[in-house]
């Protein structure tokens, strides 16, 4: 059984990625990646992400999902329970919802 | 005041993700029938996003027959929104549920984040706008055409959620689409709006801030 990792994410986007945008200069993610160690879980994230033209410029936390209850409000922005259920039930990375940095500023 | 309005291009189901139909320029309006449409089949909507749900099969002879209801909304499947046909068959199933005229369905007309399927395949930025200017063009042109089909004779307008520095297609470029597909005025609402938003595919989605640009078209 793999260890679910949160990893929160900046990232900067090319305009040709499919990521919907609004011409902010990075979005945040907080994606749910099942792997064995945290160090695979974030070359693996790294990698899916680039795959979208979408570049991984910092990780700012990686950590095991039993860590914490994923509830906060940020939560619900980047839908980390939704992603945890599915990626439980599909094995596969759940990215969740990016948010831009203009929306950060309301 | 119409009580109606049509969606284009709808992803998740989602109440975050689907596209708000109630903003019109300066203010809101209530909706009472709100045809929304999707560009994938059922079958490939469904898969995208884990719908579980029956759908009906309405009695028109069209050549796009699935529709369903969700959340008390039809929505159509299979619109491509730059195919007038598409357009016009989606507004009949809408205006035999709804039992309203395709006046009150085609009154407002909302898009949010048109995007071509092909983005990722083109390095050249200038080139993918391009390509969603005319996707913009091309749906306002098939508008107007099934607006003249259903012979409406009021102003229509064209609700379009886009960042005005998207990238994918600045507000200038926007602009100059609509206009360029027929529309007489381009208006964005001097409002800030933040909305969820999802890609093609239907596998990311952001939350990104967004502008309201309404286009006008005269008959």
């Amino acid at each position: 059984m793999p260890t679910f990792w949160i990893i929160d994410t900046k990232v900067q986007v090319l305009p040709k990625s499919s990521l919907p945008q609004d011409g902010s200069n990075y979005y945040f993610g907080r994606s749910v990646v099942p792997e064995d160690s945290k160090e695979e879980a974030i070359a693996k994230l790294t990698a899916a992400l680039e795959e979208d033209f979408m570049t991984v410029v910092e990780v700012t936390s990686a950590v095991d999902h039993e860590s914490k209850i994923w509830d906060s409000k940020e939560d619900e922005d980047f839908e980390t329970n939704e992603s945890l259920e599915k990626s439980k039930l599909t094995g596969n990375i759940e990215l969740g919802c990016f948010i831009s940095e203009l929306s950060l500023e309301g | 005041m119409s009580k109606g309005a049509m969606t284009l291009a709808e992803g998740s189901q989602a109440e975050k993700y689907k596209t708000d139909a109630t903003l019109i320029l300066n203010g809101t309006e209530e909706r009472q029938y709100t045809l929304r449409t999707a560009f994938d089949s059922l079958s490939v909507w469904k898969a995208k996003y884990a719908v579980g749900m029956s759908p009906f099969y309405p009695s028109l002879k069209t050549t796009i027959k699935e529709a369903a209801l969700v959340d008390n909304d039809i929505w159509v499947f299979g619109v491509d929104g730059t195919n007038p046909q598409h357009i016009i068959e989606a507004v009949n199933i809408a205006t035999t549920f709804y039992q309203v005229t395709a006046r009150e369905i085609l009154s407002n007309i909302y898009i949010k984040n048109l995007n071509t399927e092909d983005e990722p395949k083109y390095d050249d930025l200038d080139f993918i706008v391009r390509l969603n200017k005319d996707l913009y063009r091309s749906t306002t042109e098939a508008i107007r055409e099934a607006c003249r089909h259903f012979g409406i004779n009021h102003n229509i307008n064209i609700h379009v959620y886009s960042a005005n520095i998207n990238q994918k297609i600045p507000q200038k470029e926007l602009h100059e689409a609509l206009k360029s597909g027929g529309a007489s005025s381009v208006q964005t609402d001097p409002r800030g709006f933040t909305f969820k938003s999802g890609n093609n595919l239907g596998n990311k989605s952001a939350r990104i801030k967004t502008n309201m640009h309404v286009a006008r078209l005269e008959f």
